[in-house]
């Protein structure tokens, strides 16, 4: 079944973190809102994200809100995206949220991903308050003209829908097995 | 007025025809852009900044260090496109799409 905006967001159950730890949705009870975004290693478009991933991150965080990144790609045909892989980027780019693995890539299917980066934000109740793309502007980070990530959390911080609940994400299609 | 601040990042000239290059693609057919036009613009400007920095129209979704080892390969429209659209509806960076995709994507509100 399609995962939809105001749907309640599929659960997903101890994906292994870079941290040596086991990350449930249920492991972020109590935030005001989760951004699950689903990422890898290689993709040249989440590398143009990442560092804008690391700022909302810490401008956020002390707001009750975490970003989550899970990355479901097919290690067999694409083994920059092995878990090793996965702490070793964590460490090298400073990441200061959960980055896990979807080894069966269940949630990506089960949250309707298609590309890397793409978001899902979730409210205080873990429904789908937003989803799509982090800005409109892979490149030029001085040039982005719609911040939509920023924007959508912004309205669900005030309790507010955001104004624009849909964008498609600006990203590398996920690598499927 | 600096006209460099309003330029995407690669070259006008290298974003001028990247663009060409896509749009006269999909006029021979039979292939459509994806039906989002701020995707379409990034993958244009990333095929622009590899023909800036690398010379050719190397696929902005591959890395770089793989397409360069791979010749032409990952050259837009790469070797694999026609492969792949016929397996998902879209090619590697989901630039380029087919009708049956487009069609899906109009019937789900999103085209």
């Amino acid at each position: 079944m399609a995962f939809r905006l105001d749907d309640p967001a599929p659960g997903f159950e101890n994906l292994p973190g870079v941290d040596g730890k086991a990350w449930s949705l249920s492991s972020f009870d109590g935030l005001k809102a989760v951004a699950v975004i689903f990422s890898c290693n290689h993709c040249p478009y989440v590398v143009a994200y990442e560092e804008r991933m690391v700022d909302l991150q810490g401008d956020y965080a002390g707001r009750g809100v975490s970003l989550v990144a899970i990355n479901p790609n097919n290690e067999a045909t694409h083994p920059a995206d092995r878990f090793e892989k996965m702490e070793e980027r964590a460490k090298a780019r400073g990441f200061n949220f959960p980055y896990l693995r979807d080894e069966s890539q269940e949630v990506a299917r089960a949250y309707g991903a298609k590309f890397t980066p793409e978001v899902f934000l979730l409210d205080g109740e873990r429904k789908l308050a937003y989803k799509g793309r982090i800005d409109d502007n892979c490149y030029e980070p001085r040039n982005v003209k719609t911040r939509d990530l920023r924007n959508a959390l912004d309205a669900v911080l005030d309790g507010r829908t955001p104004d624009v609940r849909e964008t498609v994400a600006v990203g590398c299609t996920i690598k499927w097995k | 007025m600096n006209s460099k601040t309003e330029q995407p990042d690669a070259r006008p000239d290298a974003y001028g025809q990247a663009r060409r290059m896509c749009e006269k693609y999909v006029e021979r057919g039979p292939y459509f852009f994806y039906p989002d036009a701020v995707r379409v613009e990034n993958v244009i400007r990333g095929l622009a900044k590899n023909k800036e920095e690398r010379g050719r129209f190397y696929c902005p979704c591959m890395p770089i260090e793989e397409s360069l080892q791979k010749g032409g390969h990952n050259v837009c429209p790469c070797t694999a496109h026609h492969d792949d659209i016929a397996r998902d509806g879209h090619c590697e960076c989901a630039l380029f799409v087919s009708a049956e995709f487009l069609e899906r994507e109009r019937r789900e509100g999103k085209g």
